[in-house]
């Protein structure tokens, strides 16, 4: 009897296994690969920078942002005229326009490189492989920024937009954000910021702004920087390419009064041109550029259609739409959406009960069979109130058929319980 | 162990093993609450209160030649690690007090006639002291709004106390004429000469996590004129290592 006990006793205490253990996990870096090669490693790079956004369903089409013409703002643009990647930019005639706003001349290419590494992420071609959408637009380049984000580079920055306004652009993108050294959270309303009202004039004149939305996703400020928080345009988070979760460097939403940012993600790791070299760099630098020459090739299909028909495409072509979160948006932004090539599955993949203090999920789905870096299974919940503001999101990796269980504790009259899993989304209201 | 014994032990293991084997579970990757979020504090390093480590180094400057003076320069300084606290009074104003422990440490030069401590040249001779220091400081913030340090100038008083103070030599071994394989070092603790209260004017000019930093000691160091005092004047860089 006295053994009995002793057994029954240690085997409660022993640590439970499965049955849904909370992990939290930082940074997603959960799967570690390992490269031999430095070429193993960028040709990894370069095909899953474009897999998520499914480019080859463009590229078959030779839709390549053709006649669109996209301003480029940036810090310099040294090695843009001289890397081979970017050669057939130059030799087809397609850089419109160039100018300096810190020395108040032509030449741009100088500075710092940064300008360069976003443009091959919009249309770069290494060894014949596109590493961006837009190989076939128009550009104007604009350098905005020498000392790092200071008033004066802020003003810059409101100047290009009113010039690339003038010399016909039609898409505007920067990764350029200001912070804590110049605003406070509190200003993130899209209105306050030099940039941000520089944003709202671009979009006032029918021009798409497509910016970074920040790498201070880890740090204190957490958000997005500004003009990320501007009202109409697309901000760009960052996922990490290896796991398809939000890169832990992507900075978050919402935007202090509380509108969805960012607006879409994409791979925030790139193969990128520095000037005389390849790198593979990470940032929603990069993943901005990738959506860019995206909403590029959206516009080129739909030439009649205006710059927030534009954004409102490029939003539902967004892998998880219609649901949303302040990590990624909307998702990646899809070409099968795009095009219209999407199969409709009614089948209802979760089952979602009420037991009073938790909603209980019950998997119905599951096949690890299918499981890569692009079709991971991850379950996405947010409880929304019925404005759409979220008041608490989350994701969950799935192993198996065991039920999850989330806890009503925040949940109001008249909220929405929305979940994404394998390519639907439920909603549960009350009365459901 | 008998028959009887037996049958449980092996029930126990075979429970334990069986509650050891992981089954599949659903893991929560990430949970965010918005709710909470996006309400400005009053903590922040432009907001209303703020505190951070801080710590330096500075070097005594002589006021007469930098080669003859009885320190020697820039052998001598100070090391500190402290804690800040800055209140926000207005935009640009704020008040500033600090506290930590400083380390000084003062090389006599060794050359023919010198008295002080003795008239014994050794290879080094230092004179050293920890203190506990404390500083109330009024803060001038001028440059880019934004929540971060940004530019300042500070302007205030600091106070310290000596908590251990000691003299070190070093020396060649007697067998060892030229000193160049073995030394020997001798530490004298408690030096009465020391006077442990100590307060300095100082001025800090800081960009954002890093300032220079200058202070003028009034009262002497040495008690009672007892030798060369310390040279008033220290000059020196500080560092906030603030996290954005």
């Amino acid at each position: 009897m006295k053994y009995f006990c002793i057994i029954i006793l240690t085997s409660l205490l022993w640590p439970p296994a499965g049955m849904n253990q909370s992990v939290r996990i930082e940074g997603h870096q959960k799967d570690q690969t390992i490269w031999t090669t430095k070429s193993d490693r960028v040709n990894r790079v370069a095909e899953l920078q474009l897999q998520y956004l499914e480019a080859g369903q463009l590229i078959s089409r030779g839709i390549n942002g053709k006649s669109i013409r996209i301003a480029v703002l940036d810090a310099g643009f040294t090695g843009t005229d001289t890397h081979p990647g970017l050669k057939h930019l130059f030799d087809n005639k397609q850089i419109i326009g160039t100018w300096d706003f810190i020395r108040n001349k032509e030449n741009v290419y100088l500075g710092h490189p940064h300008g360069t590494a976003v443009l091959s992420c919009i249309a770069g071609i290494l060894d014949g492989r596109q590493l961006g959408l837009a190989t076939g637009a128009e550009f104007l380049l604009a350098r905005t920024e020498a000392r790092g984000e200071t008033v004066q580079e802020e003003k810059n920055f409101a100047k290009a937009v009113d010039w690339a306004i003038e010399n016909g652009a039609q898409i505007i993108q920067s990764s350029l954000g200001y912070t804590y050294q110049r605003y406070f959270i509190e200003n993130l309303d899209g209105k306050t910021s030099l940039a941000a009202q520089a944003a709202r004039r671009a979009t006032g004149k029918g021009i798409l702004l497509i910016n970074s939305n920040g790498n201070e996703g880890s740090g204190n400020w957490y958000y997005m920087g500004t003009p990320a928080d501007a009202d109409s345009i697309l901000s760009i988070g960052a996922i990490d390419p290896e796991t398809g979760l939000a890169a832990g460097f992507s900075s978050f939403g919402p935007t202090v009064d509380r509108r969805l940012k960012p607006n879409l993600s994409a791979p925030g790791t790139a193969v990128i041109f520095s000037p005389h070299d390849i790198q593979i760099k990470s940032g929603t630098s990069f993943s901005s550029p990738l959506v860019t020459g995206f909403a590029a090739c959206a516009w080129e299909l739909h030439p009649d259609a205006t710059a927030q028909q534009i954004l409102a495409m490029v939003e539902k072509s967004g892998d998880l739409y219609p649901y949303y979160d302040y990590a990624i948006g909307y998702g990646v932004p899809k070409a099968s959406k795009l095009l219209g090539n999407v199969y409709v599955d009614n089948s209802v993949p979760v089952r979602i009960e009420d037991n009073g203090t938790h909603f209980l999920l019950t998997i119905r789905e599951y096949n690890p069979a299918n499981h890569s870096p692009l079709t991971k299974p991850y379950l996405y919940y947010h409880i929304s109130r019925p404005d759409g503001v979220l008041r608490r999101y989350g994701v969950w990796q799935i192993c198996g058929y065991e039920p999850i269980m989330i806890s009503k504790s925040d949940f109001k009259k008249g909220d929405i319980l929305r979940i994404h899993y394998r390519g639907r989304t439920i909603e549960w209201k009350e009365n459901n | 162990m008998e028959r009887k014994q037996l049958i449980p032990f092996l029930t126990g293991i075979f429970i334990l093993v069986l509650t050891s084997v992981r089954v599949p579970g659903q893991e929560l990757v990430y949970e965010k609450k918005v709710d909470s979020l996006l309400i400005p504090g009053k903590l922040g390093p432009n907001r209303l209160h703020y505190h951070h480590f801080i710590f330096g180094t500075s070097v005594m400057v002589p006021q007469e030649s930098l080669t003859s003076s009885d320190y020697r320069f820039p052998f001598s300084g100070n090391l500190w690690l402290g804690y800040r606290y800055k209140l926000k009074v207005a935009r640009p104003l704020a008040l500033v007090g600090e506290a930590g422990i400083r380390h000084t440490s003062a090389s006599v030069r060794q050359s023919e006639g010198k008295v002080f401590p003795d008239s014994i040249l050794h290879i080094r001779q230092s004179i050293k002291a920890d203190d506990l220091f404390g500083g109330l400081f009024v803060r001038i913030r001028f440059g880019q709004k934004g929540n971060y340090l940004g530019n300042y100038l500070d302007a205030g008083v600091q106070g310290s106390w000596s908590i251990k103070t000691r003299l070190v030599e070093v020396d060649k071994e007697s067998g060892d004429p030229a000193g160049w394989f073995s030394r020997k070092r001798t530490v004298f603790s408690g030096l009465d000469f020391i006077n442990p209260l100590a307060w300095q004017l100082v001025a800090r000019l800081g960009f954002d996590r890093v300032a220079i930093i200058a202070a003028y000691r009034l009262p002497a160091i040495l008690a009672d004129s007892k030798g060369p005092d310390f040279p008033d004047l220290t000059i020196g860089l500080e560092f906030s290592p603030v996290r954005y």
